[in-house]
């Protein structure tokens, strides 16, 4: 009996003096300093050191996928960092190709934010969704709709920025859908921000605007303007981008199958009506010829695809630099 | 107590009697982590100090208290607790100042628990009832030589890298092979110190 006394005194404290002992010296060594974690170079956080980045990226709300609770086996939250990669372990050698070690993907779960970092992730990832909701739908003329979307704060708008909404179709199998529009305002008010649509050409959009008119969305932050370009070349498909930058007075071009109702001051040299790729082809030759397209510019193209595709390649056979056109494709 | 100089048992513990290459303990980590130099002398520095740590506390203990109250038979619990906690703290002060380091033994540090030759070095110093300093000394002697023990493993790991080695017998079977030359080598210190 004194024995098993003896024994079990002895045990516990040894184990409490130890529980004690590494409790202070988690306090002593465990409180790591700050530091800042930059996310595709405008996102800085302020993070502590001794987390994983996995860790600390899900403590801002940013879901990395990761399913094997930072053991290192599912391979699935691979991080693109972009200050100078840590050394790997075992578990990242096994998980990633040869490829994308040179290109500094590490699996967050095994990266221990140290020094300040500065890490690559997809924007998808790391947008701020806010609540907002519709406040109107109105024609602008017969072709163009008015969109006004009531937000929560006050908005610094900028021509060129866009915004990306997210429709929330189901809650709980989380269908959601994520359109990008430009922001083209008419409101003198600062939490109500617009953009024009061409109602043909967007169909599906504006159906989905009409079914969420009284519900709740979602809006991202608003984007810097996405291109500095030298011109900004348009289509059906991004006018409300157009007009903006036609009252920002920024260079552009609306490229079109079909005559708008616009305002009159518009100058209709920039505005280029076409019925089939030659003509638009010509009409590019043209703009060429009169130097309001040259190869020092910086393009930016943005429309849909069929659209973009024939402008871009029309230049590229004119042997323009591919690096100084860039383009994006609003809807496939 | 045994009567031996203490130095002797330093030198005995690194060379004659090396913990890995005449006893084999501690093969887990001596095989996976032997593949750079860095890694290696870093796992053997934290298992040297842990292993010369918890030598004297896990004397101390069971001099101190287990012996008087003859509480012998639970020195296997009270070895590992006190291993297990020390290798905790080693943990929080690698990560804190060594990350590099911490990140490239990843979860070999914590495993260093379950080294045998830790344990092994607490209960060999109670076999052969050494005093304190002796234990001290022969805790340190066994870490270093299991330090050196790796770091020369893992600079021979690196020219054989280039080496035309049988296909299956890549990785652990040629460490095998590698750490059996190396005790056989070891073996020529057999006359210059015993234990």
């Amino acid at each position: 009996m004194n024995i098993i006394i003896k024994t079990a005194l002895v045990l516990s404290m040894l184990t409490g003096t130890l529980a004690i002992l590494l409790t202070f010296s988690k306090k002593w060594f465990g409180n790591g300093h700050k530091t800042e974690l930059t996310i595709n170079n405008r996102l800085i956080l302020n993070v502590e050191t001794e987390c994983t980045l996995l860790r600390v990226l899900h403590d801002n709300d940013i879901q990395i996928p990761a399913s094997c609770n930072s053991k290192g086996t599912c391979c699935e939250c691979k991080v693109k960092i972009t200050s100078s990669p840590p050394p790997m372990n075992a578990q990242e050698q096994g998980c990633l190709s040869e490829k994308e070690i040179n290109d500094g993907i590490r699996l967050s779960c095994q990266v221990y934010v140290s020094n300040p970092m500065s890490i690559g992730l997809s924007e998808d990832l790391i947008i701020n969704w806010k609540p907002c909701s519709i406040k109107s739908i109105e024609n602008y003329s017969d072709d163009l709709a008015e969109i006004s979307i009531q937000t929560k704060s006050t908005i610094d708008y900028i021509p060129g920025a866009y915004i990306q909404l997210q429709f929330i179709e189901d809650d709980d199998l989380k269908e959601k859908t994520i359109t990008k529009f430009y922001i083209y305002n008419f409101d003198a008010n600062a939490d109500v921000l617009g953009f024009l649509l061409d109602i043909k050409e967007n169909e599906q959009v504006m159906e989905k605007l009409q079914q969420f008119k009284n519900k709740k969305l979602f809006m991202s932050d608003v984007s810097e303007p996405s291109e500095l370009a030298d011109l900004t070349i348009c289509d059906e498909k991004s006018i409300g981008l157009f007009l903006s930058l036609v009252y920002a007075g920024k260079n552009t071009l609306l490229v079109t199958k079909k005559t708008y109702q616009l305002p009159k001051e518009i100058d209709p040299k920039r505005i280029i009506v076409y019925k089939d790729d030659s003509e638009l082809a010509a009409a590019l030759e043209q703009l060429i010829k009169t130097d309001q397209v040259t190869d020092s510019m910086d393009l930016f193209i943005t429309g849909q695809e069929a659209t973009v595709k024939t402008i871009r390649k029309h230049l590229l056979i004119r042997k323009y630099d591919h690096k100084k056109i860039h383009y994006e494709y609003l809807e496939r | 107590m045994i009567e031996i100089n203490p130095l002797v048992i330093l030198f005995a513990a690194m060379l004659t009697n090396n913990m890995l290459l005449s006893n084999f303990l501690g093969m887990c980590s001596f095989i996976v982590i032997s593949k750079d130099v860095p890694t290696a002398l870093g796992l053997g520095q934290a298992v040297t100090f842990v292993m010369t740590c918890t030598t004297v506390i896990n004397f101390l203990l069971y001099y101190y208290v287990l012996v008087p109250l003859e509480l012998e038979y639970i020195r296997y619990i009270v070895f590992i607790i006190t291993i297990a906690a020390f290798v905790q703290l080693v943990e929080m002060f690698i990560k804190k100042y060594f990350k590099g380091l911490y990140s490239s033994l990843g979860i070999f540090l914590p495993l260093i628990t379950v080294n045998c030759a830790i344990l092994g070095a607490s209960l060999f110093m109670i076999i052969r009832q050494y005093g304190l300093i002796q234990s001290l000394l022969f805790g340190l002697g066994s870490g270093i030589g299991w330090t050196m023990a790796l770091v020369i493993l893992s600079s021979i790991n690196i020219k054989l890298e280039k080496a035309p080695i049988p296909k299956h017998l890549k990785g652990a079977g040629m460490t095998f092979i590698i750490t059996g030359i190396m005790a056989l080598a070891f073996m020529g210190f057999s006359g210059l110190v015993s234990i």
